[in-house]
């Protein structure tokens, strides 16, 4: 996992709940001398250890918690990439854009990013259909991701998590559809 | 918050920011990067098209150059063919008065006499022994004329035929006799001493060794043809020497100058005349032992002679 999800996922703690809380989570997930770097490869353990802390501690299911980090990060990367996000003028665009234009830019950028497939349906004007594969499995993160990014565009969604590979599925399918 | 606290958070916000900065920046270097590296491999891939444009240049000009030669070895075989069936033509009229006379004895009551008599007229002019001899080295002489032409035509093709540019395990002393072959026309005058000994297969491109094999043999006959004082002689060779194929060239002709030993490898560097050469041959020659990793000697002295040595390594790891 690369460091720029952490860092995020760091930006987001201390923020909202201070750098005192960043360094016990660290602690307590054993990586008391970690410091993250965007362009860097973490192990993926190591996210999942943070995760399991912060939602131990904040008592908040890891779902949940997941798919509100995914919603920050979008802000996040949105940041810290507004050339990439400004290419896009609306939501939907940007959703299909994902593959082709946005994992390219990745991969320009990161060496080894192990990205996950993407592949963007559209069913009608206001309705897409999104098929999310990746042994990693975070899907409520993805799910995070599309609620952050139509925000960001001002757009109201109905999201549907269709099928998931949490519930057995070969892969993970969401049903976005437009409703402003 | 106390001071402290304070003062820790503002060094965090700073360290923090600096990272930001600093992942700003490798991103961007990240980014060019990629990009030069795009547009080179670009470039690489337009080099390696203008590379295989030129083979494809220096092999139809070797062309040209052979043509005449084949024209000529074709026609050698091509006028003892013809000269053959011409004789046959001259049993012709024999043959079919024979045939005629076994059809008539087959159901009528010819005498002897009466048959001796006819057999007699039909070989005034060539007796059926002759005949009988001739006809046999006809056929032979004619079966070999047509091979001939089939093996000169074949090398042809075979040399002009595109081929997948390829490397693959080959026999390089085999290539070296059919270049030999197909150069034979061309080296007519010459007197051509080989010693092609069998070597182990190794791993190369057997259509690019083809083309610097016979620009060797073509550059040693273009030298030898500029020497009119003494009787003209290539020598090549092919043998392993330990880890190395070691396969050379040597003629008596005209030799380099030390400054055209230096530019030999230059594209486009000639000092054949105009329309005789592309100056492409030796940096074709260049570039394939280049790729296989092998090395090149430059023997000659203006006015005595060149010898050419292509090694090559056993192993052929060319990848």
């Amino acid at each position: 996992m690369k460091g720029i999800i952490f860092r995020a996922l760091e930006e987001l703690v201390v923020t909202n709940y201070g750098m005192d809380q960043w360094e016990r989570l660290l602690e307590q997930s054993n990586l008391a001398d970690r410091y993250f770097l965007g362009p860097k490869s973490y192990p993926d353990e190591e996210l999942i250890a943070l995760v399991t802390v912060i939602s131990s501690t904040l008592n908040k299911p890891q779902p949940e918690l997941i798919r509100d980090f995914g919603q920050y990060l979008f802000g996040f990367l949105s940041r810290s990439h507004k050339d990439l996000v400004d290419q896009f003028d609306r939501f939907d665009t940007l959703i299909e854009g994902i593959d082709g234009i946005i994992h390219k830019e990745v991969e320009k950028l990161y060496a080894e990013p192990n990205l996950p497939s993407i592949l963007v349906q559209r069913i009608s004007n206001n309705e897409l259909h999104i098929t999310y594969d990746s042994p990693r499995k975070l899907c409520f993160c993805a799910e995070g991701l599309i609620h952050g990014a139509a925000s960001y565009f001002g757009t109201d969604i109905h999201l549907v998590h269709e099928t998931c590979t949490h519930q057995g599925a070969e892969h993970c399918t969401f049903r976005v559809t437009l409703t402003s | 918050m106390t001071d402290s606290n304070l003062d820790y958070k503002k060094a965090y916000l700073r360290e923090r920011a600096a990272r930001d900065e600093l992942e700003r920046l490798l991103e961007q270097k990240t980014r060019h990067l990629y990009e030069v590296n795009q547009a080179l491999e670009e470039k690489v891939a337009i080099l390696e098209r203008q590379k295989s444009l030129l083979l494809k240049t220096e092999k139809m000009a070797t062309l040209g150059t052979i043509a005449a030669g084949v024209a000529h070895e074709v026609n050698n075989p091509l006028a003892y063919i013809s000269s053959n069936l011409e004789s046959l033509m001259d049993f012709n009229k024999t043959i079919r008065d024979l045939l005629v006379l076994a059809n008539e004895l087959i159901d009528s009551d010819l005498c002897d006499e009466s048959i001796k008599q006819r057999l007699n007229a039909m070989q005034t002019t060539i007796p059926f022994s002759m005949m009988a001899d001739e006809i046999e080295d006809i056929g032979g002489d004619v079966l070999e004329g047509v091979r001939r032409i089939a093996g000169i035509v074949s090398n042809l093709l075979n040399f002009s035929r595109p081929k997948e540019n390829k490397l693959k395990d080959i026999k390089l002393d085999e290539v070296v006799n059919r270049m030999i072959k197909l150069a034979a026309s061309q080296l007519r005058s010459i007197r051509l001493e080989t010693a092609i000994d069998e070597v182990p297969p190794i791993y190369c491109n057997p259509d690019t060794f083809g083309q610097a094999v016979l620009n060797l043999l073509l550059n040693a006959k273009d030298a030898c043809e500029s020497e009119l004082h003494r009787k003209s002689e290539i020598k090549v060779s092919l043998s392993k020497e330990k880890e190395w194929l070691r396969f050379s060239v040597e003629d008596n002709g005209i030799g380099m100058t030390d400054e055209t030993i230096t530019r030999i490898f230059e594209p486009f560097f000639t000092t054949k005349m105009v329309g005789k050469g592309t100056g492409l041959g030796m940096s074709i020659v260049y570039s394939f032992v280049e790729e296989h990793h092998g090395r090149i000697e430059v023997d000659s002295v203006f006015g005595v002679g060149s010898k050419i040595s292509l090694f090559l390594p056993v192993t052929g790891d060319s990848n």
